[in-house]
């Protein structure tokens, strides 16, 4: 209990925080830039973070692997595949909103594959997990062949939006992630009895009355949805979803029922913070935050791995 | 209470059918001792009637209704299961599994909290409510699992070996909880290994259906002096019945001839 009220304090902190780092404000602008710039993008990392790591959370449990994120079924592969389509298809389209409309498109996609797979009768985890490596493979090689045909531009525009930024202006890109991004993890979080039931496996779950297929639609199609959603507005952030989880279950522990909205809680607080560092890490410029997470993600997951008992 | 019954139920395998043309019928209330080699079919069958295989052939019927056609809940508040080697249920304390068990009811969570510490009180394991289940001993998690087929209600206990890799009185605290289920008029059907507990075990009337390469081979109410020759039979195994303070024992003389 008191970890669990120490992770609120901490997220309350980290967000109320997180628009103070980077330089200060001053002039007849520093209004402007506090409420166009700095806020919105706190608030799109809070919303991101939530998302990433309470989906990552719940498809851990649902696919029975510790390893399993968006990014292992495929969805940010699926929506890198079509932000390219539309940089180098539709170059004179190539606004953000299109470039986030394809990128929402392809995920969609691969959403749908997922959870089509996973309602057909007998199919086992694993097998979902290598088909999301398999369509991983393929996107990737699909982007590379994309970028070959694209000119210097839009590849470039393509490379920075793949390193995955939080950079916003105004509060757009927040309006158009909110509603997905919240029904998921809304609908994640009306299935935590489901998914708690299932710590003892799909079978013995299934013998307890849970319906798997209707969970693993519901977990699998709307959380990836609401990645989508994430993917589209602010490019691939990786190992979020991944280290979060991982993190809190270490610290706090608990069953899914818990653990998957203190995960949501711990990233919504996580991913601004980062994204603050990342602001002020380098004098005079900023890093990615998905280059930031990437970077300092690898190591902390290798800790968690090698400190494992 | 329900009936369960497996008509012509054929279940394909890799190397052969697992189960071949099986017809048993299973009364409310009855207590059956599930036997045979490794690999007869014993956890196959099982799980035929929890609706998790596939059939080839043949339907599995709880209480008239095809099991395919029951929903999960209709299913759970059937059948209960402990499967064989259950998995180590990481994360959550004893009363939150003991809790989850309660998934068909759809009350609400506090009160799937209380209805646990209850069962886990009754089973004398209240000291592991609060211990998270990777803390706790084989026989203690065990201990454990029941309680969580106590708070499923079901009519029907499915069990998979589960006093295997225990240790002897952990095996009793267990059995007799079975024992205890058997004198409340429960149904249970348990896959066991441990014949020298099968004669004296149950207090009243049981059934004794063994299996051998998927199909029933042997099907009769249990009588220790009768079931001893066809039980032998089934294992290929020399046993002998004894008598120990009136009360049959099956011992293993070795291999059979």
């Amino acid at each position: 209990m008191t970890r669990i009220v120490l992770l609120l304090v901490g997220v309350l902190l980290a967000v109320a925080c997180a628009p103070w780092l980077g330089a200060e404000l001053v002039g007849e602008q520093a209004d402007w830039v506090w409420w166009n710039l700095r806020w919105p993008r706190v608030v799109l990392g809070a919303l991101v973070g939530l998302t990433l790591a309470l989906v990552g959370a719940s498809f851990q449990v649902v696919l029975e692997n510790p390893l399993a994120t968006p990014s292992t079924v495929g969805t940010t592969a699926g929506a890198s595949v079509g932000a390219l389509l539309v940089l180098v298809c539709f170059p004179q389209l190539a606004s953000l909103g299109a470039v986030s409309l394809g990128a929402f498109a392809g995920a969609a996609m691969v959403s749908f594959l997922i959870a089509s797979l996973a309602t057909t009768r007998g199919i086992r985890m694993e097998d979902l997990l290598l088909a999301g490596i398999a369509v991983t493979l393929a996107s990737s090689a699909l982007v590379m062949g994309l970028q070959l045909q694209a000119d210097a531009n839009t590849t470039l525009a393509a490379v920075r939006w793949s390193l995955g930024s939080l950079a916003t202006v105004g509060w757009g890109k927040v309006y158009g992630v909110a509603p997905l991004a919240l029904l998921g993890c809304g609908v994640i979080l009306t299935q935590g009895r489901a998914l708690q039931a299932l710590v003892g496996g799909q079978d013995r779950a299934a013998t307890q009355g849970v319906n798997l297929a209707k969970v693993r639609v519901l977990v699998l199609g709307m959380g990836s949805l609401a990645v989508g959603a994430c993917v589209a507005a602010c490019g691939p952030i990786a190992f979020v979803g991944l280290i979060v989880p991982h993190l809190v279950s270490r610290s706090i522990g608990g069953g899914p029922r818990t653990l998957i909205p203190l995960s949501g809680i711990a990233g919504a607080g996580f991913l601004p913070l980062a994204d603050g560092l990342a602001r002020v890490l380098l004098v005079g410029r900023e890093l990615p935050v998905g280059v930031l997470t990437a970077t300092l993600g690898a190591p902390v997951l290798l800790w968690l791995l090698l400190s494992r008992r | 209470m329900t009936t369960l019954s497996l008509q012509h139920v054929t279940v394909a395998g890799r190397t052969g059918d697992r189960l071949r043309s099986v017809d048993l019928t299973f009364e409310p209330g009855q207590t059956c001792l599930l036997v045979g080699p490794n690999g007869a079919g014993k956890s196959t069958l099982l799980r035929v009637l929890l609706g998790l295989e596939v059939m080839s052939e043949g339907s599995a019927r709880i209480g008239g209704h095809n099991v395919r056609d029951l929903s999960a809940r209709g299913r759970a508040a059937a059948v209960a299961w402990l499967p064989q080697n259950p998995r180590l249920e990481v994360g959550v304390t004893g009363e939150e599994l003991v809790a989850a068990a309660r998934f068909r009811f759809q009350e609400p969570w506090r009160e799937a909290r209380a209805v646990a510490r209850d069962m886990l009180r009754a089973r004398g394991a209240h000291a592991f409510a609060d211990r998270r289940m990777e803390t706790l001993s084989g026989g203690e998690a065990q201990r454990v699992r029941f309680a969580a087929l106590d708070a499923q209600e079901a009519s029907w206990w499915l069990l998979d070996e589960p006093a295997a890799h225990l240790d002897p009185s952990i095996q009793l605290t267990l059995l007799e909880a079975v024992r205890a289920r058997e004198e409340q008029d429960g149904g249970v059907i348990m896959v066991t290994h441990d014949l020298a507990m099968v004669p004296s075990f149950f207090s009243k009337q049981a059934r004794v259906v063994g299996l051998s390469g998927g199909a029933v081979a042997v099907d009769e109410p249990l009588q220790p002096s009768v079931s001893v020759r066809s039980i032998g039979r089934l294992m290929s195994l020399e046993l002998a019945e004894i008598t120990v303070e009136d009360r049959p024992h099956w011992v293993v003389q070795g291999a059979a001839p």
